[in-house]
């Protein structure tokens, strides 16, 4: 079995989905095993969901959007070499 | 009067304006919102905007090509910042401080007990945009197109121009570095909130 260092590094890898099959299953299986790394799994988890939550992206001010029309109504081919 | 030849002359190229606008319009907020952390300050990142808009416009004819059209823009975006404020980037870099591997772990499990007591979204979303406004800038962007966007380590390494690791390592401490704030804000404003209750108990 890992130990609980090993696996409290690759926890956020984990919930993001980054361990490859094997280390994924890896992890799973210590974290059945270990109810204090479950614990922290879950909190972390917990919290970032929190963090996705909340922290969406902010509406881009109305200048941007004139800004990127005045783009478009351009004719971008003539000034491309 | 619209002919059938006329149709086939005209319709690619307004379909492929339209359909450039759609793409694209859909990530504006996001792309501003990467092009603030990039810039920091709101004129830059209007110009900013601008240019990729103008960039990804013309380069829209290889769209077949491009898999991950929203990685692209970001791509493009970060790319013409690097060019266009160069030394400004080199400042912020040189200011970094890119090797602290010893800030302490912050436990989950605080936080949320700290949060517990919070509930108003709108103050919430608040406390998040200003701990996220606290970190260092490269923490910042890690937690940015992970977080908020949703890219994974591998499409953020490409935006950033970095080694895995180096996501890896700034997205671990935008995190760990971001419940320290938000358990500090929490912690405060509940002894607060207690403070003012006492108040108006006693009034
Ligand atoms: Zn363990």
């Amino acid at each position: 079995m890992d130990d609980c260092s090993a696996i409290r590094k690759v926890m956020h890898p984990h919930l993001d989905g980054e361990l490859d099959a094997k280390d994924s299953m890896r992890t799973q299986t210590h974290l059945t095993a270990c109810p204090s790394c479950r614990e922290i799994f879950l909190a972390e988890k917990e919290f970032l969901d929190l963090l996705r939550k909340h922290l969406t992206p902010s509406p881009a001010p109305p200048s941007v959007r004139v800004r990127v029309a005045s783009v478009r109504s351009r004719d971008v081919r003539s000034d491309h070499p | 009067m619209e002919s059938g030849a006329l149709l086939t002359l005209v319709r690619p190229e307004e379909a492929r304006k339209a359909e450039f606008e759609e793409i694209t319009l859909k990530y504006l907020d996001s792309l501003y919102g990467f092009s603030l952390v990039l810039t920091g300050n709101s004129d830059d990142a209007h110009d900013l905007v601008q240019d990729a808009y103008l960039r990804a416009y013309r380069f829209y004819h290889r769209y077949e090509q491009i898999t991950n059209y929203k990685a692209w823009l970001f791509t493009i975006t970060k790319n013409l910042f690097i060019n266009r404020y160069h030394q400004r980037a080199r400042e912020v870099s040189l200011t970094e401080l890119e090797v602290v591997e010893d800030d302490p772990y912050e436990s989950p499990k605080d936080v949320l007990v700290a949060a517990s007591g919070r509930h108003e979204k709108g103050v919430f979303r608040q406390d998040f945009q200003r701990a996220m406004d606290a970190l260092p800038e490269k923490l910042r962007l890690a937690v940015l197109l992970k977080d908020v966007e949703g890219f994974d380590y591998k499409e953020i390494a490409e935006i950033m121009s970095c080694p895995l690791g180096t996501v890896m390592s700034r997205l671990s401490r935008g995190r760990n570095l971001l419940k320290k704030l938000l358990k500090d804000y929490w912690a405060g404003a509940s002894r607060q909130t207690r403070l003012h209750h006492a108040e108006h108990a006693v009034a």
